[in-house]
């Protein structure tokens, strides 16, 4: 194992890949800055230019990318509130409310750091414990992954600033968005009105971009006269220490655990693994309250567990063929192009390659970091234009990122659409971080409870069966009381006010 | 006047000729409507590459997926009937789709089949610590405890969800079919061991076959070219007394009214794509060696496929 | 206007809010099965509607409370509230804000439309200015080249780069 991966960091240092590798990341960082598009799509559009190269430089531009956009995406989630990918969505919550209190490169910064750090703790655990992160990957059914999404859903109070009512009303709205189209089980059309384009439902880019970017736009345009710009005038780059990264070490551990632990999970990884590290981090903090209004915790917690399901997303992919996510699905499509077979022999038959993308991964991280420390700068300045300015290409961004969804224009109707209702919505003091939640989690519930069923004949206690499932469930049943319980407590306080 | 006449009829003609002789003049793309990564996405992105190469422009594979593949073949119903845009799915997907359930859309016939690339039979396979080692020795255990006994699909309406039922109809087995979101999920439960049997297009799961993890225990289809010699003679349905032949073959469709020298420049590639000695290749590294339809060849598979389906729906599908 | 009548008039758009909660809701139930499929199809306890109807009877209970509560509240207040005279003040006041959201959503309406009908350079660069206009930019030489920049900047990217068939 450790000689192999010394080869693989010999091969990275190769001066093309080495190069490769940097352009992969660079141009992952660019393209998940963008609202709107994907990690997913930017490896798809790569795919072609990296043919002609050989298997290891193509799949080291692919990692790059990878890594490169889960930062990026929360570029634009802390900068526009439009997140890049849906990861990057909980990043939102409190690092866009920072940013709008001047202190955006200090969101920026503190991303950067625990984006490096949850790759670098995400790696150390890879490799080091290849066996026991494939037999998560392959003993987690479909049942836990079931109970890890309803766990999330739970966690809802987490996100709401105030009412509680507000938060579950807006979480099943998003469940009821997320069911629209096709159901994946039956294929029976569920709310598409008899229209051929709802027959697939609500495309997720489009959903993302109009319930935070459109409606930010439209609920924004009342700043417009007051403050001339999105941050203050007594603005300067003030980026974290990294005694302050350090000081904050239960954000970042707790999600690196559950980028860790999640990431490993098939199908559930990063988008379940961001919303659990925010809520239990908030709901273990000293300061809950702090939380929406720009605490650096909130963005610590969930970046930490976006870059740390990348090892967990990637060992399955590369002992089993099962991919993690949809990025690292594309991947596997790759090694068949240049020749090699993924499944459970890849690590013997392709070790050269396979050792390469490990040793890849974490050098991708640290240019990542590297790379994202120097272009705050950038990406700050880019933000003291005026909204006036801003906006529209925010607006264009958002279009078209709807729009290459699936290619068709009606996906940036439904995200006007949603644009209009989230704005509404959060007029009245629903938060639409909420329907974002549901909208993501839902489909996943659904699917995964639905076989879990099948698989256990209608047998509900299936759900109990094993220890892992009885410990999730006793933390969802005290989550409920907790949660219950600090209603209860916001209600007496608001009564005595 | 009858010059003038005939002059103009000339320059039209020949303008027209020069138009058309054109084709192709910019890239082609190809809707895959599945994920990328997934088994026709990756054929397609080997075929891609020779196609490239025999049209002589670039091509640009785009992946639309959702509705069980409804929504890229809906796509590629709305274009421009130009030979630019084109569909690349599995036949038996695209009689899926019209055959089992009255969808709000035409599939088989809205579109113009083009040519057959690659074929491969649907078989079915066991983790080997279920022991089971043929088809019929499933079938029996499952009669004698029906509804028991689990199939994974990878998919409602495909050759998967055929096969399942023709084993479930011809046999009375009484498997309890179980439909995954795609082949990624059924790989998965099949290498955990979480169901008996799963059913899914072969190369898929190769590699663990060879392995040693999971059994071949039946097919669809004959198994005679796949690169594996151990699993060539494996038994067929047909050979079990089940009257299916189960498989896919993937091809390209052009939208209906594209003009019919693009259709013969089109088969021209195809051709000369699919027996090129680059996707030979990826072929033998994906599972099997690539195979070439014509599109009148291609058309005839499909509608004895269709034949193998509706037969299959009316007996024991009805829904 | 003094406190209290702002309170009241908040929870008149809550009622509002309300009532568009509950037609979701109770729309859902109606639907829900726009293909008339048979509720049998499915195994393992569940079928295509469980859920979706779960979620919707869900979304009822809530936004009935939510909906209650609002108009319990309204009810209490004791100032008056005028619907017709409200609007008018709330749009006099905010005629310019009304403006700008009401003309980014046509517009945005307006270039997806345009968006395959027209070169996407020509839409991308009118969509820019106009809205430039629109957010009450003055400055028509910048805002000319920032149309022009950004069009030629979004043109490289989404069609040349990222291959969209626009």
């Amino acid at each position: 194992m450790f000689e192999g991966l010394i080869g693989g960091f010999a091969n990275c240092f190769d001066p093309i890949n080495f190069t490769l590798l940097f352009l992969g990341t660079f141009l992952g960082l660019l393209v998940g800055a963008l609202p709107g598009l994907s990690s997913p799509m930017a490896i798809i559009i790569l795919l072609p230019v990296t043919y002609s190269l050989e298997a290891l430089p193509a799949l080291l531009v692919m990692i790059g990318v990878y890594v490169g956009t889960k930062l990026g995406g929360s570029f634009s989630a802390i900068l526009l509130r439009t997140p890049g990918t849906p990861a990057s969505a909980c990043t939102a919550i409190d690092g866009f409310p920072m940013a709008e209190n001047g202190q955006a490169s200090l969101a920026l910064g503190y991303a950067t750091y625990s984006s490096f750090f949850g790759g670098l703790t995400s790696w150390i655990i890879a490799v080091t414990c290849i066996p026991i992160i494939s037999a998560v990957a392959l003993k987690s059914s479909n049942a836990d992954i079931a109970l890890i999404g309803i766990m999330g859903l739970v966690m809802v109070s987490a996100f709401t600033r105030g009412s509680m009512l507000k938060g579950f009303i807006g979480v099943c709205i998003g469940l009821l968005i997320g069911s629209m189209g096709m159901d994946k089980s039956d294929a029976i059309e569920r709310f598409t009105f008899g229209s051929l384009d709802l027959l697939t439902g609500v495309p997720f880019a489009a959903a993302l971009v109009g319930l935070f970017g459109f409606s930010v736009v439209l609920s924004d345009l009342s700043l417009m006269k007051t403050t001339s710009q999105l941050i203050t005038e007594k603005f300067k780059i003030e980026l974290p220490s990294f005694k302050d990264f350090c000081k904050r070490w239960r954000a970042w551990s707790i999600g690196s655990f559950f980028g860790a632990v999640v990431g490993a999970i098939p199908g559930v990884g990063a988008d379940g693994a961001t919303w659990l590290a925010y809520g239990t981090v908030k709901n273990n903090s000293k300061n809950p309250e702090k939380f929406g209004l720009g605490e650096p915790d909130g963005v610590i917690a969930p970046e930490t567990a976006n870059n740390g399901t990348t090892g967990g997303a990637m060992v399955p992919m590369l002992t089993l063929g099962i991919p993690g996510d949809a990025s690292t699905a594309i991947m596997i499509g790759a090694l068949y192009l240049h020749g090699l077979q993924p499944g459970v022999t890849l690590m013997k038959t392709g070790a050269e390659v396979v050792y390469g993308m490990l040793a890849g991964l974490l050098l991708a991280g640290i240019m990542m970091f590297v790379i994202a420390m120097g272009a705050i700068r950038f990406f700050v300045y880019i933000l003291r234009q005026h909204r006036s300015l801003l906006f529209p290409f925010v607006m264009v961004f958002a279009t078209l990122g709807a729009y290459a969804s699936y290619n068709e224009i009606f996906p940036v109707y439904a995200a006007i659409f949603l644009g209009v209702f989230g704005f509404l919505m959060e007029e009245r003091g629903f938060p639409v971080v909420t329907i974002v939640l549901g909208v993501i989690l839902g489909p996943i519930i659904e699917y995964n409870t639905r076989i879990a069923l099948q698989v256990a004949d209608a047998n509900w206690l299936t759900f109990m069966d094993t220890l892992p499932r009885i410990i999730i469930l006793g933390i969802i049943i005290f989550l409920v009381f907790n949660e219950i319980k600090q209603g209860l407590i916001r209600e007496k306080l608001s009564k005595t006010k | 006047m009858r010059n003038i006449f005939l002059s103009i009829t000339f320059i039209i003609f020949g303008f027209s000729q020069i138009v058309l002789a054109d084709y192709p003049d910019k890239a082609i793309r190809i809707i895959v409507p599945y994920k990328a990564g997934g088994g026709t996405d990756t054929i397609a992105r080997g075929f891609a590459g020779a196609f490239s190469k025999a049209a002589g422009v670039d091509v640009v594979i785009t992946n639309v997926n959702g509705g069980a593949g409804s929504k890229g073949v809906i796509q590629v119903q709305k274009a421009k009937a130009d030979g630019y845009t084109l569909l690349l799915t599995g036949s038996t997907d695209m009689i899926g789709l019209s055959t089992f359930r009255k969808m709000p859309f035409k599939a088989v016939g809205s579109l113009d089949p083009v040519g057959g690339i690659y074929t491969t039979p649907t078989y079915i396979l066991a983790h080997k610590d279920r022991g089971y080692t043929s088809l019929e020795e499933v079938i029996k255990k499952s009669k004698a405890n029906p509804g028991k006994l689990t199939a994974g699909i990878g998919g409602k309406f495909g050759a998967h969800d055929v096969l399942a039922n023709a084993v479930n109809g011809y046999k009375n087995a009484g498997f309890r079919i179980i439909a995954y979101d795609g082949g990624a999920s059924l790989k998965k439960a099949t290498i955990a061991n979480e169901i008996d049997i799963c059913i899914i297009h072969s190369p898929v799961l190769l590699n663990e076959v060879k392995a040693g993890l999971l059994n071949v225990i039946g097919t669809g289809g004959s198994l005679a070219k796949i690169t594996y010699p151990k699993i060539q003679g494996t038994k067929t349905l047909r050979e079990m007394g089940i009257p299916a032949d189960v498989g896919v073959t993937r091809g390209l469709w052009a939208p209906k009214g594209t003009p019919k020298d693009v259709i013969k420049k089109l088969e021209k590639f195809i051709k000369a794509a699919a027996t090129s000695e680059k996707f030979k290749k990826f072929g033998n590294n994906f599972g099997f060696g690539p195979k070439y339809y014509s599109s009148k060849a291609f058309l005839d598979l499909l509608n004895l496929e269709q034949g193998v389906y509706t037969d299959i729906k009316g007996k024991f599908m009805s829904k | 206007m003094n406190k209290s009548q702002k309170i009241k008039a908040e929870l008149f758009k809550d009622i509002i809010m309300g009532i568009i909660i509950l037609s979701i809701s109770v729309g859902c139930f109606f639907t829900y099965n726009p293909a008339d499929a048979p509720l049998e199809v499915g195994t393992g306890g569940m079928t295509f509607a469980t859920y979706p109807l779960a979620v919707a009877s869900l979304l009822t209970i809530l936004g009935l409370i939510y909906l209650l509560s609002s108009f319990l509240k309204y009810i209490k207040n004791s100032s008056k509230f005028d619907l017709l005279s409200n609007i008018k003040n709330a749009v006099k006041n905010n005629q310019s804000l009304y403006f700008k959201r009401l003309g980014s959503v046509i517009l945005l309406i307006i270039y997806a439309r345009m968006i395959g009908e027209i070169n996407f350079f020509i839409s991308s660069m009118i969509f820019l200015f106009t809205a430039f206009y629109l957010f009450d930019r003055r400055d028509y030489l910048k805002m000319s080249v920032l149309s022009v920049l950004g069009s030629g900047f979004l043109y490289a990217l989404f069609i040349y780069f990222l291959k969209l068939p626009i």
